[in-house]
């Protein structure tokens, strides 16, 4: 009876795995910094594995794992990521998803605009590939279709904020307590551990978005309410009787509410593609140096934008885009520019076959003059390896703006890739 | 119906061509041949090998679907299977009065991403065919004539010469006339030589395996071979299942199929 069991169980779990297709990719990654020592900043193995359970035309099971290993020095870290698992389900007229999952929207690259439903994870800045930076996120979607055009509802119970580099790491940020540290040194700054919103329904996250393809344009609307992914640091002065430290600041980091509405559209014209992408959040958090603001930060609603093109004659890759940001009903104590505009140019070709390409991505900022630049050849000498050979170089002429903070880790990398 | 496949290369051309006897006229043969080819819809496997000369081969495997709808517009969607690292991507084409437009999906960004229509010219998939080697062609963009009747790799063919009917038409394309053997047994197109501006030769296409389609009339080369003269590199192009007239379904033609990555 015992081994009838076995057998019945055996050949059930064979025809579970005969219906589940692995596939993923073992890759290296190598970066040295261009510093007088050239120290390693990234030297890391991961493993990826992709599982799609198919047990039907109208249902889907997928999850996505990490296996990473960093090793610098005696650092040795092992690190287990449950990227994706969700389920699909698939009826006439909708789609729903319901688990971990990345939901994305938006048209701009390399940016995000509206493209902000996952917490994105920079720890390695925005260096890393797209798929790494966003997070899952545990959420349901449902997509209607009707026609040309499909309404996505999305519901996301539980907050998850970006992560970040912890201070004194390479790809850590400049904040606002690093500015009072440096701009007024004697002050006694205490930090509280940052707050997150209560774990309960009505702290959940929703949007929709409905899209449509008219006359040749894909175009879509999107509401997104949401927590800020990004805290806020309110920071609270006061003068003390202590003549070393005269002030003291108390920091409370905290996430706020947000509401975010945002469009899109594509089209060709010709040979040339031209896609845009705007959004407007309301009342974000901006700090302000309005001593008589209580706690350093004034909410105002903020419009970002981009427009962009594409061209490929022959091979060659040609893409552009501008954006810009702007706060609005702007007041000269908050610490922001009121407008910031950034360009991004991306050029590729491709050589021998299309085994060989060499890119170039720059970013722009025009209005804090600082820079981005992404120098690379891909090589893929048989099928499923791709090798690439690159370079990121950060900087600018005012410090610590977004890419110029970064001005010490230029760097260049190898990558090796098999994907199977 | 104009559809995706690759044999329709060929099919190319037309014009008032000159009667030949009491034979067809060359515009009639390809008319025929048109006929051979077309399809309400399509899906097949393809499997395509590029090979260098060298011989250092690469491989691609998609699933093809294809069809047209009541209006005469064309839809195509292809379907990367394999290598591993484009398992997933999707190409899906839609004309739309007299537009095409396509959209590119790419599993690892999960994002459905507008491109530009692929020029004629332009290689398809980085192979030695160009779109309009795979595509058809208008007829009436081409002028013809039947330059013999010989027995070729065993069977009797129409040798037919094609050559842009206007100045439009010869910007368009990379041909300044091609070279077709049509077997006249069933109209099928199996060697094609084709001539850059200059009139030299430079890509040869020799087609493969030809028989009938089971369940339809239609036949088809299953292997086909396209040489550049000049690079010595080639594209092979195997293909299996394909079935003919069953019915495509209209999801495969949605950006919501393309985004499903299989």
């Amino acid at each position: 009876m015992q081994r009838i069991t076995q057998v019945l169980l055996l050949t059930m779990l064979n025809g579970l795995l005969a219906q589940v297709e692995i596939d993923g990719y073992v890759k290296n990654y190598n970066a040295i910094r261009l510093n007088k020592d050239y120290d390693y900043l990234i030297l890391r193995n991961r493993l990826r594995l992709n599982l799609n359970y198919l047990p039907s035309e109208y249902a889907l099971g997928y999850a996505s794992f990490d296996v990473k290993n960093d090793h610098m020095g005696d650092q040795n870290d092992l690190e287990l990521n449950l990227r994706e698992m969700y389920i699909d389900l698939y009826f006439d007229h909708y789609d729903l998803r319901i688990g971990k999952q990345q939901i994305v929207w938006g048209k701009a690259d390399g940016l995000f605009i509206t493209d902000i439903i996952n917490p994105l994870n920079l720890r390695e800045f925005i260096l890393a590939d797209f798929e790494d930076i966003r997070m899952g996120i545990n959420s349901i979607k449902v997509q209607a279709y009707f026609g040309n055009s499909r309404l996505e509802s999305i519901w996301i119970p539980q907050f998850v904020p970006a992560k970040f580099s912890e201070p004194g790491e390479a790809w850590a940020f400049y904040t606002p307590i690093d500015e009072i540290a440096k701009s007024i040194p004697d002050t006694l700054i205490m930090i509280y551990n940052i707050t997150e919103p209560e774990k309960r329904l009505n702290n959940s996250e929703y949007g929709f978005r409905y899209s449509t393809h008219f006359k040749g344009i894909d175009l879509a609307l999107s509401y997104f309410y949401t927590w800020d992914d990004y805290p806020v640091f309110r920071q609270y002065f006061q003068l003390t009787n202590n003549p070393l430290t005269p002030f003291s600041v108390t920091i409370k980091p905290e996430y706020d509410r947000l509401t975010v509405l945002g469009g899109t559209f594509a089209s060709t014209i010709g040979p040339l593609v031209i896609r845009g992408e705007g959004a407007l959040y309301q009342k974000r958090n901006f700090y302000t140096e309005n001593a008589a603001d209580g706690d350093r930060v004034v909410q105002k609603d903020f419009l970002n934008y981009m427009i962009g093109g594409e061209i490929s004659p022959g091979k060659t890759f040609i893409s552009g885009q501008f954006i810009q940001e702007i706060i609005l009903d702007y007041d000269d104590l908050v610490v922001n520019d009121k407008i910031v505009n950034t360009g991004t140019l991306l050029l590729s070709d491709t050589f021998v076959n299309e085994t060989i390409k060499p890119e170039i991505f720059v970013i722009y900022n025009f209005t804090h003059e600082d820079y981005w630049n992404r120098f690379s050849i891909k090589y893929y000498p048989v099928d499923g390896v791709e090798i690439i050979l690159a370079a990121d170089i950060l900087g600018g002429k005012k410090d610590n703006k977004l890419f110029s903070q970064f001005d010490d880790n230029d760097n260049v990398y190898i990558k090796l890739k098999y994907s199977f | 119906m104009k559809r995706f496949t690759i044999l329709l290369t060929t099919a190319v051309i037309l014009s008032l061509g000159f009667s030949f006897g009491k034979s067809l006229t060359a515009r009639e043969i390809m008319e025929q041949n048109e006929q051979m080819m077309n399809t309400r819809d399509e899906r097949s496997d393809l499997t395509m090998k590029l090979i260098n000369k060298r011989g250092k081969e690469r491989k691609r495997q998609v699933v093809l679907y294809s069809k047209t709808d009541n209006q005469n517009n064309d839809k195509t969607l292809i379907r990367f299977q394999a290598p591993a690292d484009v398992k997933g991507v999707g190409l899906l084409s839609i004309e739309e009065g007299g537009q095409k437009n396509q959209w590119l999906y790419l599993p690892a960004l999960k994002r459905v991403r507008r491109i530009s229509s692929s020029e004629k010219t332009d290689s398809f998939m980085g192979s030695d065919f160009s779109y309009e080697d795979i595509e058809q062609n208008d007829l009436n963009n081409y002028k013809y004539s039947l330059l013999r009747e010989e027995n070729f790799d065993g069977v009797m063919c129409y040798v037919i010469r094609s050559i842009p009917v206007d100045e439009q038409v010869k910007q368009e394309t990379a041909y300044s006339k091609s070279d077709v053997w049509v077997r006249k047994d069933n109209y099928i197109s199996i060697k094609v030589n084709f001539y850059n501006k200059k009139a030299d030769l430079i890509k040869i296409m020799n087609s493969n395996d030809i028989r009938p389609v089971e369940g339809t009339d239609k036949w088809r080369a299953h292997f086909i071979e396209m040489q550049n003269v000049n690079t010595g590199h080639r594209t092979e192009l195997l293909y299996k299942n394909i079935i003919i007239n069953q019915g495509v379904a209209d999801k495969y033609f949605t950006q919501r199929y393309l985004e499903r990555g299989r």
